[in-house]
């Protein structure tokens, strides 16, 4: 009996290790001596050449299109243990740990992928190396955006999700699923910090209420508010009441957005007031897409006249910021950054660096929503000069929905390069003249990935580390709320006056 | 001490259980006691009725109800990849959900889906009538019948996951068999262990397979081993439920009941989930009134082959079998598979069995009335209402998407084929023909990455990946479509100009299609069906003109008798339009059918039901009543 026992769990044992064989085939040891090579270097899918990739990044893990019945391939620096792989397949899967210190030892220097391929015949030829740089900074450790399918008027699954950027783990961080399928959108951390952050849901019974997380409380706030921004103090939320219809072209990019009314409001979070100063919501203007510079004394928006929707075409907004005081509650008036007369464009997402340097924003053709006009580029202003220009980086397709990392050094933004249709995280590095690098996506662990993927990712948002907050305490915000605050709409606010003084006055 | 004991090693024996014990009372699985004298003769009969019910039901699910149908209406997506198992297995009963999907693909084949329900069908038959043999084994087969037709009854209905609720029956009288099959000793232990069932059952099947496994489990502790404190025992596992509801907010133990469908067929689901502990309430009933009339009478009645009570029952539940097939349902799943198929004319012979219309199934009329050449000829002898429009808008639901997508996509509308084949996508999951049209339109609109990612997915899809592949490599070679004879003519019909709108103004985007390419057939014929059905006589009286160059040699039916009216309300008397002679036969019906109606002008409800034999699919008798009928007798004259 005992014999049978072992004998069935050797036959086990074997079953496996068999398994495991099959679904990593090993292809032998690393050849020594190829006997040809090939002048170019191989191609990759995705593209990870001559790109800088931060020193914390996840293995690029990619397939190499090139005929060929085995692979190997070198991964070296100019420092550290080279990691050689060999493989029976075109995906070459990168392990993690050796991946990161070969990382770690050549930061700020050259990585090389040395690429080889045995043909038919038996030989093996040699690529010319693909090199990329590896930075001296890292990124955050997460990102977090949300997924959804590239919607048109109806939705069923959405979610934000966060990915450690170190790895390949990517975990909810809400679904609509949670709390009975409604929208979720425009999630904002205060400084990428991950216990503080607000999103905002739609599609719920009753108002639109805002989630707000702060040291480990979940709050639900009763006040609709899209395009939420922080002010880097944490005392005010800064966000834009939009009235936007969708509609469709018969011709062209198939989807549009038309902002029939908006302003900004400012809620006072201590105070618990939202106002709306007149310098950022004029009633013959439409403001939108409000940005806190990161010392807190400006606020960027985009803000354009008021035209009917037959017009929309002609509807271009201005980038617009507007000085505030902080400690006095004095907003100052609003100046045009980039006028759109001068560029004949609309702009929009506005995003000054950490350092304060620069001003990242996109422009397009007409109206307010990028992400569906193909010929939306990010676009660069040197704050110090006020000189803007065309990213070098951008596509053929729409580019859009940026963020800077913590160092200023990295930005992330969803482009639709490739197909035109489902956007997907790209970075790129931007060093100290303001130079952005080839732009890589989002590694992921099987590099086919995105072949396949009909989902798109919609704002990526650097942050600092994992949020801790668990789905189930978010949705329960929603639909259980422990902690119900209703903002106290204060709009008779006198300039400089304290907006807790206002409330009492009322 | 001792009565401790007692009580872990076995069940307490009522007095009334020493003095009268019914002998086909069995306290486990592991004890049962050997069938009483007269009971085996009829073991033997019972697998056999079972076996005969369950092929008959396999049959009905195979050449009845067709799964290949129930494929086309309801198929879940289910792609064999990580991150789509991955959406799964984080919540509870997503892992029923997932293996459901799996099961559901099988339908793609008829034989292979009714195989598959038919075996998971017969899992449920023999645990049930396990289970109700441990309260006795009068009425377990009957139970078993009546749980059959239940069973049977669900895919007949279109609608609902019912491979979901047949697995997850299956997972609870499982649970409840093996754990009943337990010796029944070691009671905390035992109570432990179904708790934890409980738990992981709730986290693999979710709230409905876990109430029916511990709701069963301590109705037969009740009822078949009159041990009610140990029941309410097994009972309480039960309440993992509710309590896991309140810990986790983002828990909706009532999910599941979304995929029910509704109205009959959420009942259904509904029965058939309550089946078997309420049939096990039923059989202890019986019980008790058996016991009191034994007692009464001095002997216990001695158990017969029920062979009367089974037919009668057989009978019941073909009956409910038979009713409750919707077989319009089915006519108008057919109606999608055929039309998806380009098989137009048995299309048209699905749509005379369509009792009820959906705004998809009334668009994939009218495509297959257009490619069967017989738009708008025949437009009137379907039904038709005023007021439904051809191209439908969001107030018709989105059920009508994708097929509202074919029909946009056909036309040359391919933004706005796109627009609707992205809400089916959302609504309806990222079903195949989804996929392969998304797949279709990126290539018209020159994004081949875009189609290539459709494609990659739907390469994953069970069944589908050869055809894929194939798409693929036709990509790889022609990523315009160029040498694509569908996608060719479709480009011919591409809008030039612009229509931004909110809605789908049909008239309007018909109108832009003919501005684009003044050959473009399908938008002709739609725009003269629309003219027919929004009863607009000048605008269609118009529209006629340039009918030959778009090959018509006469003038279509309804359009002909339209023109006749046109003539007659405008003072005209003449039996032509445009070259096109409008013919006597048409003309002599016309007066027939005016001087009927006019003789119930004073009733027109008697008028609408008498008229609608000789007239029914007339465009006057549709204009009248705001409806066509199918007529009974043809009374017009033949073309």
């Amino acid at each position: 009996m005992k014999a049978a026992r072992t004998s069935f769990l050797l036959a086990f044992a074997v079953a496996l290790l068999i398994a495991g064989t099959a679904c990593r085939p090993a292809a032998g040891k690393f050849p020594a001596e190829p006997t040809a090579a090939v002048s170019r270097p191989p191609r990759l899918h995705p593209d990870y050449t001559d790109t800088v990739i931060p020193p914390n990044v996840a293995p690029l893990n990619f397939l190499i299109e090139e005929p060929g019945q085995t692979y190997a391939v070198r991964i070296r620096g100019e420092h550290g243990t080279p990691i050689e792989l060999t493989s029976r397949e075109v995906a070459i899967h990168i392990p993690i740990q050796p991946w990161h210190e070969l990382l770690a030892t050549n930061a700020g220097g050259p990585l090389y992928f040395d690429v080889l391929a045995r043909t038919g015949a038996g030989d093996w030829q040699r690529f010319a190396p693909v090199t990329n740089q590896v930075a001296c900074e890292p990124f955050e450790r997460t990102l977090v955006y949300r997924l959804l399918k590239p919607l048109y008027s109806f939705y069923s699954e959405i979610g934000i999700y966060q990915r450690d950027l170190e790895s390949f783990r990517q975990t909810p961080v809400l679904e609509n699923r949670d709390f009975g399928d409604g929208c979720l959108n425009c999630h904002t951390t205060l400084n990428r910090d991950p216990n503080t952050f607000v999103f905002h849901i739609r599609g719920q019974k009753g108002p639109q209420p805002m989630i707000l997380v702060r040291s480990n409380e979940v709050a639900r706030i009763n006040k609709t508010g899209g395009y939420i921004t922080w002010h880097p103090s944490g005392e005010l939320l800064t966000f834009s009441a939009n009235k936007l219809s969708l509609f469709y072209h018969t011709v062209g990019e198939t989807r549009d957005v038309f902002d029939a009314e908006s302003n900004l409001a400012v809620y006072w979070l201590r105070s618990n007031v939202v106002v709306m100063p007149k310098p950022i919501s004029l009633p013959d203007r439409q403001e939108t897409w409000p940005s806190w510079a990161p010392d807190g004394k400006y606020l960027y928006f985009c803000a354009a006249p008021k035209l009917k929707q037959e017009r929309f075409r002609q509807v271009r907004y201005d980038l617009m910021r507007v000085s505030f005081d902080l400690a006095r509650n004095v907003w100052g008036e609003p100046e045009t950054v980039v006028s759109a007369e001068e560029t004949g464009l609309s702009a929009a997402q506005p995003r000054v660096s950490p350092d304060g340097r620069w001003l990242l924003y996109t422009l397009a053709k007409y109206g307010n929503f990028p992400i569906y006009q193909p010929n939306s580029d990010l676009y660069l202003m040197d704050l110090r000069t006020r000189q803007s220009r065309r990213l070098e980086i951008n596509s053929d397709q729409a580019d859009s929905w940026h963020c800077w990392s913590g160092n200023s050094r990295w930005v992330v933004f969803s482009s639709k390069r490739g197909n035109g249709v489902f956007s997907r995280p790209h970075f790129t590095y931007v060093d100290e003249a303001g130079t952005f690098h080839k732009p890589f996506v989002l590694p992921q662990e099987d590099p086919t990935f995105y072949d396949a993927c009909i989902q798109t990712f919609n704002l990526p948002e650097f942050v600092a580390g994992p949020i801790r907050v668990s789905p189930a305490r978010l949705a329960g915000a929603v639909v259980r709320p422990q902690k119900v605050i209703t903002p106290v709409d204060q709009t008779g606010q006198k300039p400089g006056e304290e907006p807790s003084s206002a409330m009492r006055r009322e | 001490m001792a009565r401790k004991r007692a009580r872990v090693k076995g069940p307490p024996r009522s007095e009334a259980a020493k003095v009268v014990a019914p002998p086909e009372l069995k306290p486990a699985f592991s004890s049962a006691p050997r069938p009483a004298a007269g009971a085996g003769e009829w073991q033997g009969a019972d697998w056999l009725v079972l076996a005969v019910v369950l092929a008959l039901g396999g049959l009905h699910l195979w050449l009845r109800v067709q799964p290949v149908l129930r494929y086309q209406v309801g198929v879940p997506a289910f792609f064999v990849d990580g991150p789509f198992f991955a959406k799964f297995a984080g919540v509870s009963g997503g892992l029923l959900q997932y293996a459901a999907a799996a099961v559901a693909q099988l339908n793609f084949y008829n034989a292979l889906g009714a195989a598959a329900l038919t075996v998971a069908w017969a899992g449920i038959l023999l645990c049930a009538r396990l289970i109700f043999q441990q309260v006795s084994t009068r009425g377990a087969t009957a139970g078993a019948l009546v749980l059959m037709a239940l069973l049977a009854a669900m895919p007949g209905r279109y609608q609902g996951d019912v491979e979901a609720a047949v697995l997850g029956i299956l997972v609870g009288v499982a649970a409840a068999c093996a754990w009943l099959a337990l010796p029944p000793r070691f009671d905390a232990l035992r109570i432990f262990a179904l708790g934890l069932a409980a738990v992981g059952l709730l986290y693999v099947v979710g709230t409905f397979p876990t109430l029916l496994f511990t709701i069963t489990v301590a109705v037969v502790e009740l009822a078949g081993r009159r041990r009610p404190g140990f029941a309410l025992g097994c009972a309480l596992p039960a309440l993992v439920v509710p309590v896991w509801a309140w810990l986790r907010p983002n828990f909706d133990p009532l999910v599941a009941t979304r995929h029910w469908g509704g109205g009959l067929t959420w009942a259904l689901f509904a029965a058939a989930y309550a089946f078997v502990p309420a049939w096990l309430g039923l059989q202890a009933g019986y019980n008790a009134v058996r016991t009191r009339l034994a007692h009464g009478h001095g002997e216990a009645p001695v158990p017969r082959t029920p062979w009367l009570g089974w037919a009668l029952e057989f009978v019941v539940a073909c009956a409910l079998v038979g009713a409750t097939l919707d077989t319009s349902q089915r006519a108008i799943a057919r109606l999608d598979r055929l039309s998806a198929r380009h098989e137009w004319d048995q299309a048209l012979a699905a749509a005379k069995q369509v009792r009820a219309w959906t705004a998809g199934a009334r668009l994939n009329l009218t495509r297959a009335l257009y490619n069967a050449g017989r738009l708008p000829e025949d437009l009137f002898s379907f039904p038709q209402t005023r007021g439904s429009d051809l191209l439908p808008g969001y107030d018709a639901g989105l059920e009508m998407s994708r097929a509202l997508s074919r029909t946009l996509f056909e036309l040359g509308e391919v933004n706005l084929a796109e627009h609707m084949a992205h809400e089916a996508l959302e609504m309806e999951g990222a079903r195949p023909d989804t996929l392969r049209l998304l797949a279709r339109i990126n290539v018209l609109k020159e994004r081949p990455g875009a189609a290539r990612v459709f494609l990659n997915r739907l390469r994953l899809a069970p069944f589908h990946r050869a055809e894929a592949e194939q798409a693929l490599q036709a990509l790889a070679a022609d990523p315009r479509g160029a040498n694509d004879g569908e996608l060719s003519l479709i480009r011919t019909r591409l809008p030039t100009t612009d229509l931004a709108t909110g809605r789908l103004p049909t008239e309007m985007l018909l109108q832009q299609l003919l501005a684009a390419n003044r050959t473009n057939g399908m938008a002709y014929a739609y725009l003269l069906a629309h003219r027919l059905l929004n009863a607009e006589l000048e605008p269609l009286v118009q529209d006629l003109a340039p009918l030959a160059s778009f090959g018509y040699t006469a003038l279509p039916r309804p359009c002909e008798e339209a023109v006749l009216l046109h003539q007659y309300q405008s003072g005209q008397d003449k039996a032509e339009w445009h070259g096109f002679a409008i013919r006597p036969a048409v003309v002599e019906n016309y007066r027939r059918f005016a001087d009927a109606s006019q003789r119930y002008r004073d009733n027109p409800e008697a008028g609408r039901t008498a008229l609608a034999s000789g007239f029914g699919d007339t465009f006057w008798y549709y204009l009248v009543f705001g409806r066509s009928a199918r007529p009974t007798v043809f009374a017009r004259g033949t073309p």
